[in-house]
């Protein structure tokens, strides 16, 4: 009977429809994007620029290398953006584990977590963009997924 | 002997909030991208201060420092339409400089790194005090100014940047010199007060410049309605902030968060954090799709945010205790919280799963996947140096010579030979995501 029961609730045709009603019935007032904003969103150019000598003479250089020499053309950018939020939610993890409440006195190897885990998440976070450029799957989505739900 | 083993991160932090404020040029990154920004850079910031505290005063102020100025940024970046980093600024050479510091300090020890005479002589903190307090507000005013006159095209970034850093540097190694910055020491108990309001005095001036110069320069293209249309959009970040105050200073609640347990205290900037990202992503599919009507309104504010903000207040003025003591104990609150939490977590998940698949069948593509068939059509559109129409422009500026004359950096050879002709074919095909 658990079994079942489970087997029940795991159908994905029941998870989908449960989280359909849970979209519907909760207060999220969640987004809905209509046809008429896909003309707006398929044409939308972006305007922006990094004027930084850092950036552009080392670490665009760096980031454009992982992404034509390491970074094979079937990974999407968004997973790129995805992964590099990983590393500063680690470091967060480790710290509270010595410092639930921002004590000091961490280790020192903590430290060095930081900086390499701020180091991969500023490179894979330049990355993405080149990597949509690079398989030409540039879009607005991809922006948003970067400023906003990475 | 003041402790500078927090100093990488406090100088990261101001400088990946404030540095990215330069007209004429008033969209920019905010360093940060929103989760990162609003649920982990501010735990990390926190904890490595070393706050001792997370109910406290600084704690909340660190909260505020990177949360300001990327709401701020993406309000502008709707009405703006641009996105432009400055020559200084936090998502490059703060991230540098902080990487820097921390592999000396895990490389050297604390004690050793920080006990480097860096500190200045005696008669110095006052100058540099004196020049922050002064410099700083002089900045932000001519740049209000600068931003109101129409055709201006602004100082020189690299002028602008240069004066606002050092009065911000100078800011915090006169404040790490008098030894009340880091460490609690007998003699500077209120040390944190006094640094937490001098970091929430910074981020408060260089958030009201670049509202400020947003405003005049919609005040330009689309009249008084429109700067008070911009103006009420701020309004669900004040809201936000406000939640988390009346949730951090309800009288009898932090005294009862200051314990092992991380739980409630993480619930609490949790919640908020996850408000302040929906309301940047509902900033930005407004921006992205033209229509306001994702932006944050009522339903987001009065039906979720301002309860968040009313039920510690009203509960305890309800029965005159404490809401911890309410539930039942510190324990069973903490996990009551978390389960909170983590339940409005889901629904976030939930959220973001759910405008981000809309947004990919509206765009006829995956999130997580390159379609086979686009990306054999296209070949790549530019090799990944190139620089964007507007990163040439603004960098002729900047140098006086254009970036054709700029040195070519060590790239490969197909890379330097792609013309500028490419670039701007790139650009206007299917350049869209131009992001660095």
């Amino acid at each position: 009977m658990c079994g079942s029961f489970f087997f029940f609730f795991s159908h994905p045709g029941f998870c989908k429809s449960l989280y359909k009603k849970a979209l519907e019935g909760s207060a999220m007032n969640f987004i809905e994007v209509h046809p008429k904003h896909a003309k707006s969103l398929k044409s939308f150019v972006y305007k922006g620029a990094d004027l930084s000598y850092l950036y552009n003479y080392a670490l665009s250089d760096l980031a454009a290398y992982f992404v034509n020499v390491w970074t094979p053309r079937w990974v999407a950018p968004n997973t790129i953006t995805l992964l590099g939020l990983v590393f500063p939610i680690l470091t967060l993890f480790v710290a509270l584990y010595y410092q639930p409440m921002m004590g000091t006195g961490m280790p020192n190897w903590v430290a060095f977590f930081c900086a390499l885990s701020m180091f991969i998440y500023s490179t894979m976070d330049n990355m993405d963009g080149k990597q949509a450029r690079k398989t030409g799957s540039s879009s607005a989505l991809g922006l948003l997924f970067d400023h906003g739900a990475h | 002997m003041p402790n500078y083993s927090h100093l990488p991160f406090l100088l990261y932090t101001p400088t990946t909030s404030l540095l990215n404020i330069d007209p004429p040029y008033p969209a920019r990154r905010a360093g940060c991208d929103a989760v990162n920004a609003a649920l982990v850079n501010w735990a990390n910031i926190a904890l490595i201060a070393g706050t001792h505290s997370p109910v406290a005063w600084q704690s909340f102020i660190w909260f505020l420092v990177p949360v300001v100025p990327f709401f701020f940024a993406s309000w502008e970046e709707k009405f703006t339409g641009e996105f432009v980093l400055p020559v200084v600024n936090g998502p490059n050479e703060g991230i540098f400089l902080c990487i820097s510091l921390m592999l000396a300090q895990s490389w050297m020890g604390q004690a050793a790194v920080w006990a480097l005479p860096l500190s200045p002589n005696a008669s110095s903190p006052i100058l540099l005090r004196l020049a922050f307090w002064v410099a700083a507000p002089i900045i932000d005013i001519g740049r209000w100014v600068e931003s109101s006159l129409e055709g201006s095209k602004g100082l020189h970034p690299v002028v602008q940047g240069a004066p606002g850093s050092l009065s911000y540097a100078s800011a915090w190694i006169s404040a790490a010199s008098k030894g009340f910055v880091f460490e609690s020491t007998a003699g500077s108990a209120l040390s944190g007060e006094l640094i937490s309001t001098c970091v929430f005095t910074i981020g408060a001036l260089t958030a009201l410049s670049q509202v400020v110069g947003v405003l005049a320069r919609v005040f330009r293209e689309k009249g008084l309605n429109g700067s008070l249309y911009a103006l009420s959009l701020c309004a669900p970040f004040f809201l936000i902030i406000f939640s988390l105050a009346s949730w951090l200073f309800t009288p009898g609640l932090p005294r009862s968060f200051s314990s092992k347990t991380p739980s409630g205290w993480l619930s609490v900037y949790g919640t908020a954090g996850v408000f302040f990202v929906e309301s940047v992503i509902r900033i930005m599919l407004s921006f992205l799709c033209q229509d306001d009507i994702f932006l944050p309104g009522a339903t987001f504010l009065l039906g979720r945010v301002l309860p968040f903000a009313a039920l510690p207040s009203l509960l305890s003025s309800a029965t005159g205790k404490a809401l911890v003591s309410q539930l039942g104990g510190e324990k069973v609150a903490g996990n009551f919280f978390l389960c909170a939490a983590f339940f409005y977590g889901a629904l976030f998940l939930a959220f973001i799963h759910s405008s981000t698949t809309q947004c990919a069948q509206a765009l006829g593509i995956k999130v997580f996947s390159i379609q086979k068939q686009l990306a054999a059509q296209q070949k790549p559109a530019a090799p990944s140096t190139l620089k964007s129409e507007i990163t040439e422009a603004l960098l002729e500026e900047v140098t006086g010579r254009g970036a054709g004359a700029l040195p070519t950096p060590p790239v490969s050879k197909p890379q330097r030979q792609v013309s500028k002709s490419a670039s701007k074919r790139a650009t206007s095909s299917r350049g869209m995501r131009q992001k660095k």
